[in-house]
């Protein structure tokens, strides 16, 4: 189990990408999701650092921090939407927000 | 103890972290208990990120993940949500689903790592990166960072924007 | 370096104060408080504070002996035409490193700037007159529509005449060229909805760009053959005898330097409104009078003349007798056609055509072979001169225009003298000094060196004494018309009760800048005993030294005077050579004196003259206008260069037109027309057959996209959930299928 190898990583950064899938379908709150979505971007974080270390090149850390702050954009736009859509529906539960369906 | 049985024990303590903090993030039934499970997330990928010798990343995770996004979500629920902020999961069948999706996609992400990735040496690195980041990030990077940050400065807008009161 | 360094930052301020201003009132104009004029005047009273530092500088140059020259460049373009390459290395030196600045390669278009004497006075020129306008224009065009639009267009004006004085080469002097013409354009257009201005705004715009064709092929010419743009690698060239091959044009024979400098004073010819490209200039005065006073009077104007002031050791002498034919032409034509004007502004703007005929006539005469160096100083000295009155004249009659309710025929007038005193005490000053009011005013200075060089040229050229008289006889006509324009408006019983009752002296923000005026058109600015310079020359002919081609050795690089130059200053010596006795500034002492008693007698007989029609009314003008009828109608008609231009321009322009017109209707037409018959045919055989066949089609097809639709809509839940299982079980499915486990 050890030495710690570049699976160990990537293996940590599958499971995130994974629980970001899983909350991303379970939760209801558009929060949750947001939540999920962040994990996801974690998850490609650790990918990029991990591989940037095995390469011993730092694009990838560069990349990381792009990612970082396109996250706190997001974040800040997602969040206004959602405060709009409890403005709108007095909900945050996605599954009441389908109108554009109909 | 050898250095690699110390990064060994650390990475495992961290993996853990990970995978509790994680559970609690998505199968907890309060969304505010998730939130603060997603610090030790947050946390816990921080350590990977000093534990690779990411200084710079590391720090930057916890100041902008922690600092600022996790304080936004909590606000973003404070706002949002009347009380009680108990807010669960779906129905039983997507939440079986749900838990289907992600060991598929796990499962699917574990085989191909194990193709290519298996067992590769992490190379330690020994000095700061902070310098040869920020000489990236000026020189060769200087334009997508700087679009980053105007992107930053659109986000911020359009947030005020949408959120601002309709009402006159 | 730290004295060269900071002049030339200071003329990168003054150039880069009125660009920002112009920046920021045109973008943001609708949410500053009084549309940003603050902005663009005080931009521009702070540069006008670093022009009089500059030319404080250079005065004080020119009290150590020394001229300033300072000079900066950068390169801007690299350009690998094999020409420009072995032009380079044709001119020996050409791209020499000098002390200031690195090497540059073959080829490598270099732009900067250059200050020296005339630099520094132009900048002080423009930097003043555009001051004064700007303040002056806050109160003249209070209240109007667009009065952050017209600030920016001030502020973009003065910023691109700065840019063209400063210029060290031909290619950004052409820009900023380019550039005040269309903001001249803008400006004389800013009353668009009047068709006459907007008239007027393309008139102007094109009759320049006439000229400026001319200009532009000018300096290809030279750029071609000298393979730079800047002036001192041209002025080399040439020095070494570059250009002189011969050209024919139309039959003429010519140097191919010849012909540059004619294209060059094409586009000056365009821009300084000479014969026969003035017509514009008169039709400019549609825009508002504080625009007319800026551009179409004080700087925009003198460009051309500038250019040629700038460009004069280019000229060859053939080409400068060119200058000096029409410079004269333009002088006399246009006094005598402001005789007859009616509107006041009408007057000022044909006498502002006068006036820039002589100054190309003293540039004209003052060539270095066999010409009259007087001439060259006295050119640019009017110009200066001609500068601060001028403006002052427009911005006069834009406080009476103001008082009269934009009435503009001096007929409505009279009396006004005692309605606005200010206004006519300063108006008065200006009119003296334009026609030359002995020792009292600056124009007297100016303008008779200007006639006594022309009277000298004629000594020692007889064939060409008429440029002399010539100009001796408009500047009669000048003072006739002046003061006819000054007896009709200021003096005499008021022919308009009603405009005379509201009259009223304008708001100090009109005020001060005509006083500020009246005191640079004093004497004292035009003498040789101002600013403590008690010798022979005036403070102009100290700092504006016309650059010889003739005296100047070959190799100039000496090292002790490249020392020199490093710290911004050359000797004077150092330009004048051993031809500088032979090519004394100072007139024959005969041809000072006869100019003397000529524009003082003529002075005088323009003066009686009209005071004995206009003031005492012993001779009556219409009856004059009776006698002399055909001469009357055609000077009211402007000697008919407008109707000329339409008969000879615009009509077979017109009829080329309409006979294109004719080709598109009866050929053009006709075959579309087939064409679109035969369409017609064709498509209602194939409406047919979509009718019945293909719509047959169309409708199953579009029946089973809708039932398909119909079905797949199930799938759109509008939730995320789904689509990301969906997602993810896409993804397996292609996992299993392809990955060979």
């Amino acid at each position: 189990m050890y030495p710690i190898t570049l699976t160990h990583y990537l293996a940590a950064g599958a499971f995130l990408f994974a629980m970001g899938v899983v909350a991303c379908i379970a939760r209801r709150n558009a929060v949750g999701i947001l939540i999920g979505i962040e994990l996801i971007l974690n998850a490609a974080n650790v990918n990029l650092v991990a591989f940037a270390r095995y390469w011993n090149n730092l694009d990838g850390e560069v990349f990381a921090i792009i990612v970082i702050i396109l996250a706190a954009c997001e974040a800040a736009v997602a969040l206004a939407i959602i405060i709009n859509l409890f403005r709108g529906f007095g909900t945050v539960e996605v599954d009441y927000a389908s109108k554009l369906k109909e | 103890m050898s250095p690699e049985i110390v990064q060994a024990v650390i990475f495992y303590f961290l993996a853990a972290m990970l995978v509790v903090s994680c559970a609690i993030v998505v199968f907890s039934h309060s969304i505010v208990n998730a939130c603060f499970a997603l610090l030790f997330t947050l946390l816990a990928v921080a350590g990977f990120y000093a534990l690779l010798g990411a200084d710079f990343l590391a720090v930057t995770q916890v100041v902008v993940y922690v600092g600022g996004i996790l304080v936004l979500l909590l606000f973003g629920i404070l706002l949002t949500s009347p009380l009680p902020i108990v807010l669960g999961v779906a129905t039983r069948r997507t939440y079986y689903l749900a838990v289907a999706a992600g060991a598929a996609v796990f499962a699917m992400l574990m085989i191909i790592v194990r193709a290519f990735w298996a067992g590769q040496p992490a190379v330690p690195e020994q000095q700061s990166t902070l310098e040869a980041l920020g000489m990236l990030l000026l020189g060769k990077y200087l334009f997508p960072f700087e679009f980053a940050s105007l992107t930053l400065l659109a986000a911020l807008i359009g947030a005020a924007y949408l959120v601002r009161r309709n009402d006159r | 370096m730290a004295m060269a360094d900071y002049f030339i930052h200071l003329c990168i301020a003054i150039f880069l104060l009125p660009l920002t201003a112009f920046v920021v009132v045109a973008l943001f104009h609708r949410r500053l408080p009084r549309h940003g004029d603050w902005i663009v005047i005080s931009f521009m009273g702070v540069a006008l504070i670093l022009a009089l530092v500059i030319f404080a500088g250079a005065l004080n140059a020119a009290a150590h002996q020394q001229a300033l020259r300072q000079h900066r460049s950068w390169e801007w373009l690299l350009l690998n035409f094999p020409k420009a390459n072995s032009a380079e290395t044709g001119v020996a030196g050409a791209a020499a490193p000098s002390a200031l600045e690195g090497v540059s390669p073959a080829g490598a278009v270099r732009v900067g700037i250059l200050l020296d004497g005339l630099t520094a006075v132009m900048l002080v020129v423009v930097t003043v007159v555009s001051f004064l306008v700007f303040l002056y224009s806050s109160a003249y065009l209070k209240g109007d529509v667009r009065y952050g639009r017209y600030y920016a267009c001030l502020s973009l004006f003065a910023t691109s005449m700065l840019g063209l004085v400063l210029s060290d080469n031909l290619l950004t002097l052409y820009i900023f060229w380019e550039l005040v013409g269309f903001c001249s354009y803008l400006l004389i257009g800013h009353w668009f909805e009047r068709k006459s201005a907007a008239d007027a705004a393309i008139k102007a715009f094109i009759t320049t760009r006439i000229g400026d064709v001319g200009m532009l092929i000018g300096i290809l010419l030279i750029y071609s053959s000298v393979g730079s743009f800047r002036y001192e690698d041209i002025f080399r060239y040439v020095q070494e005898g570059g250009m002189s091959d011969s050209v024919s044009i139309l039959g003429l024979e010519g140097s191919l330097r010849f012909w540059a400098a004619v294209g060059l004073f094409f586009g000056a010819m365009g821009k300084s409104a000479q014969f026969p490209l003035h017509v514009w200039l008169p039709d400019a005065m549609e825009g508002p009078t504080p625009v007319s006073a800026l551009i179409h009077a004080a700087t925009m104007v003198a460009a051309g003349v500038y250019l040629v002031g700038r460009m004069h050791p280019f000229f060859p002498p053939e080409a400068l007798l060119f200058v000096a034919y029409i410079g004269a032409i333009t002088a006399a034509l246009s006094a005598t056609i402001a005789l007859v004007m009616d509107d006041i502004k009408k007057v000022l703007a044909y006498s502002t055509i006068s006036q820039l005929g002589y100054m190309m006539l003293g540039l004209g005469v003052g060539g270095e072979v066999g010409g009259v160096a007087a001439g060259f100083l006295f050119g640019l000295f009017h110009l200066t001169t001609h500068a601060f009155f001028k403006a002052g004249l427009f911005l006069g009659s834009g406080s009476v225009i103001h008082a009269a309710h934009h009435e503009q025929s001096m007929w409505q007038y009279g009396g006004l003298a005692r309605k606005l005193p200010v206004t006519f005490a300063t108006f008065l000053i200006f009119t003296l000094s334009l026609c030359g009011f002995p020792y009292l005013t600056s124009g007297f200075f100016t303008k008779d060196g200007i006639i006594g060089a022309a009277l000298q040229f004629g000594m020692q050229h007889p064939s060409h004494r008429i440029l002399g008289w010539t100009a001796l006889g408009a500047a009669g006509l000048t003072s006739f018309y002046m003061f006819r324009l000054i007896f009709l408006t200021f003096f005499g019983r008021p022919r308009n009760e009603h405009l005379y009752h509201h009259a009223h002296e304008s708001p100090w923000a009109m005020v001060l800048p005509l006083l500020v005026l009246a005191v640079l058109s004093l004497g004292f600015v035009g003498s040789n005993r101002t600013f403590g310079l008690l010798h022979e020359d005036s403070w102009f002919s100290t700092l504006v030294k016309r650059p010889s081609l003739v005296a100047h050795p070959a190799e100039s690089a000496l090292p002790a005077e490249s020392a020199a130059a490093a710290h911004g200053m050359e000797p004077v010596a150092a330009e004048h050579g051993a031809g500088h006795t032979a090519d004394s500034i100072h007139l024959l002492p005969e041809a000072h004196h006869q100019a003397l008693v000529g524009s003082i007698t003529v002075f005088l007989a323009g003066l009686i003259g009209a005071a004995l029609v206009y003031y005492f009314q012993w001779i009556r003008a219409d009856a004059i206008a009776r006698i002399f009828r055909p001469v009357y109608v055609l000077l009211l008609n402007k000697w008919y260069m407008d109707h000329l231009y339409r008969a000879c321009v615009i009509l077979p322009y017109l009829v080329f037109c309409y006979f294109i017109r004719l080709v598109d209707t009866y050929v053009i037409d006709a075959v579309v027309n087939f064409w679109g018959w035969a369409g017609r045919a064709g498509a209602w055989l194939v409406g047919r057959m979509d009718l019945e066949i293909v719509d047959g089609a169309v409708n199953g097809t579009a029946w089973s996209t809708g039932f398909a639709g119909r079905i797949l809509r199930l799938t759109q839940t509008g939730q995320v959930r789904n689509y990301i299982l969906i997602l993810v079980a896409g993804a397996t499915a292609l996992l299993l299928l392809f990955w060979k486990i």
